[in-house]
């Protein structure tokens, strides 16, 4: 009889728990920099888009905005750990590359599988860990490089003129990055003069004031490169003041939608889209197949743990496709082809 | 009672002693006005393009929002207090503004209304932090702070992500254009200045703000009403930040939350480097305003000689830092005094 009951209890037990198990939902989290980002919030579709394709029910996502605070990141993440365990998987854009070391530890220690785009210290790399399923980027370098050369070669006589530089956050991987790609197309026009460089912390407001300033000190400016579309719009602002807009060429990097506006309207020589959708949506199915047992990160092939994704130049010339694939139809993605977003393989330094 | 009219020899020491103190403290309180005559002069002499009229109207046009957010963050530390709902609730304003008059997100071309309501709405929530901060008995920087977060939070809501651009002609127009070769945003700013001055100089409402700044005590024992003066402070500071999000929104010509980023701290700076120390009690709109043209004038110069912006925002801290610790000073001489 004894027996009996015990083993009563046990099956009512195991039955609770199994109970338990199935009603828990498993959380995609998506840390982003702010949900005033229209990039960001495309990381966030990606993984709504992803999230569709799972049973109904069974996952929901939390979107966890830092608002620019490095602090706020890893302490909300730490919190979403503690609270759901390791019912969780994570799609992080690091405010600044230090976070991620701090984040990849927490969730290493909560064996919590998680995904990393854009922003990485130097030498800290997912082979460390076992649970950062893999690092993405867009190739910052060739960004800075390609919208370089666009802008160069729209001066009056191409691939001679004078610029200024509008720089995003200093100590974010992206704009280094960008940076690095902007100096290796200095490299190659020896005719391009650099007239200052300045910090606009990837904010509109800062980018449109120092673009006022400058327009007071320079009036023979052929160009602006601007590392992203937020502080490009704020230069569209300062020069349509002047009159300006068109003449002094500006470019953006992102791909926001006024920013494809402003290329369309003759305002911006090109931006590059991106894509977040594909970056957020691929990320988290990266992740929940290392949740799900599909992949491991002991296995998978080094190109799958850091790798570069394609974005779209978008200018004068290549807006109508961009206009046609990605606004008119929504990207429709098949995430059991996890190749698809590997444009190519990182380099480990 | 000697030749001079003093009753003794001490009563004249004790007379001579405050007459020194108070040529120390009228020197002083021009030291703002030195330190920005001082700042055109050298930028003028070393940095190219400063003494410009096309940098003037740039100065002119970035001093407008610090400008209008230090009217009334200037009452609120003449209290002795602060608001730093600023950040969250400028952006607020101004991302819904933008909603609301014709734009490339919604339907809605209410025109000067939304910015109406974009400042009532300023006011509304400057008047619950004014409610929480004096029935709530909490320090006023952390009610506005955790207001400003709030708010920042309603702004994304607000346009989910996706910034609205401004296509309201006339909002065009007020910022790009220009009377007396003056921004019509500078002037609309400087409205907002006749305003608070007039309120400080010419109300009792002003007069109790110094009152209760001086000596929350005494002004107490007079009969003010003291929770209503402070209440009514935070509304109008609620106001001008309400104003100086529609400012903004009309600047960038876009609605988002960064809007309000950033702005808190020059206005603060203003107030402080103008003349009025944080223990309140003394100073006022005018000081604000030289230390907002301070502030701007410092920023402009900086970028014009190629300055890296992040050693602007270390400057400002210094600047800040040494602005208080001279406040401090002359606050203690009128408590001894």
């Amino acid at each position: 009889m004894r027996k009996l009951f015990s083993a009563f209890l046990l099956a009512a037990f195991a039955a609770t728990m199994l109970t338990a198990a199935a009603g828990e939902k498993l959380t995609i989290a998506v840390s982003i920099r702010s949900m005033s980002s229209e990039y960001h919030m495309q990381y966030v579709a990606g993984a709504e888009a992803f999230l569709k394709t799972l049973p109904p029910g069974t996952a929901e996502i939390q979107v966890l905005p830092c608002e620019s605070n490095d602090d706020k990141q890893i302490n909300d993440i730490k919190a979403l750990l503690a609270s759901r365990g390791k019912n969780v998987i994570l799609f992080v854009d690091p405010n600044n590359a230090p976070n991620v070391t701090a984040i990849a530890e927490a969730c290493e220690d909560a064996e919590v599988y998680w995904v990393n785009a854009w922003n990485t210290p130097e030498g800290i790399t997912p082979f460390l860990y076992e649970y950062w399923v893999h690092h993405q980027s867009c190739d910052g370098v060739r960004q800075g490089y390609d919208i370089a050369v666009n802008l160069f070669n729209s001066f009056k006589t191409p691939g001679k003129g004078k610029i200024l530089v509008m720089e995003g956050m200093l100590a974010n991987t992206a704009n280094a990055d960008r940076m690095k790609g902007l100096r290796q197309a200095l490299a190659e026009y020896p005719g391009i003069e650099v007239l200052d460089d300045q910090a606009g912390d990837w904010d509109t407001k800062k980018a449109l004031n120092i673009t006022e300033t400058w327009l007071a000190r320079y009036n023979d400016i052929d160009g602006i490169w601007c590392a992203s579309d937020g502080m490009a719009l704020g230069i569209i602002q300062a020069l349509k003041a002047k009159g300006l807009n068109g003449k002094v060429k500006a470019t953006g990097v992102d791909g926001v939608m006024d920013a494809i506006d402003a290329v369309g309207a003759g305002d911006l020589v090109c931006t590059i889209a991106n894509n977040g959708w594909m970056q957020g949506g691929y990320g988290v199915a990266y992740a929940y197949a290392a949740y799900t047992g599909k992949i491991s990160t002991k296995t998978m092939p080094a190109r799958e743990r850091m790798f570069y994704t394609n974005g779209f130049l978008v200018n004068a010339e290549t807006l109508p496709r961009y206009r046609k694939e990605f606004i008119e139809n929504v990207p429709v993605y098949d995430y059991n082809n996890l190749e698809f977003p590997i444009a190519r393989a990182m380099e480990v330094e | 009672m000697d030749k001079q009219g003093y009753s003794s020899p001490i009563a004249r020491e004790f007379a001579q002693e405050m007459a020194r103190r108070n040529r120390i403290e009228r020197i002083v309180g021009l030291a703002p006005v030195a330190i920005l005559a001082f700042l055109v002069i050298v930028l003028s002499l070393v940095a190219d393009g400063f003494f410009s009229l096309y940098n003037m109207q740039s100065v002119l046009s970035q001093l407008s929002i610090p400008l209008v957010m230090s009217m009334g963050l200037t009452f609120v530390i003449l209290l002795g207090g602060t608001d730093l709902s600023g950040e969250g609730l400028g952006g607020f304003v101004g991302s819904i503004v933008v909603l609301m008059v014709l734009n490339t997100r919604t339907n809605l071309d209410w025109g000067l209304w939304a910015a109406v309501i974009g400042v009532a709405a300023g006011l509304m929530v400057g008047t619950i932090s004014g409610f929480i901060h004096v029935y709530g008995k909490m320090p006023s920087f952390i009610v506005t702070y955790a207001m400003a977060s709030v708010m920042a939070g309603f702004a994304v809501l607000s346009y989910r992500g996706q910034p609205a651009m401004s296509k309201y002609e006339f909002f065009i127009t007020l910022a790009r254009g220009r009377f007396l070769g003056i921004p019509y945003l500078t002037w609309t700013a400087l409205v907002i200045f006749a305003i608070s001055y007039v309120l400080q100089e010419h109300t009792r409402f002003g007069s109790y703000v110094f009152a209760i700044g001086d000596n929350e005590r005494v002004a107490k024992n007079t009969g003010i009403n003291i929770n209503r003066i402070k209440i009514l402070v935070f509304a109008w500071s609620g106001l001008c930040i309400g104003v100086a999000g529609v400012l903004g929104a009309i600047r960038i010509g876009r609605g988002e939350v960064v809007i309000g980023t950033g702005t808190v701290f020059p206005a603060i700076t203003a107030v402080v480097v103008g003349g009025t120390p944080l223990t309140g009690g003394k100073g006022g709109v005018v000081h604000s305003l030289i230390g907002a043209l301070i502030v701007t004038v410092i920023n402009n110069g900086l970028i014009l000689l190629g300055v890296n912006t992040y050693y602007q925002a270390a400057i400002q801290g210094i600047i800040i830092i040494t602005a208080v610790a001279l406040s401090v000073r002359r606050g203690r001489k009128v408590v001894t005094k």
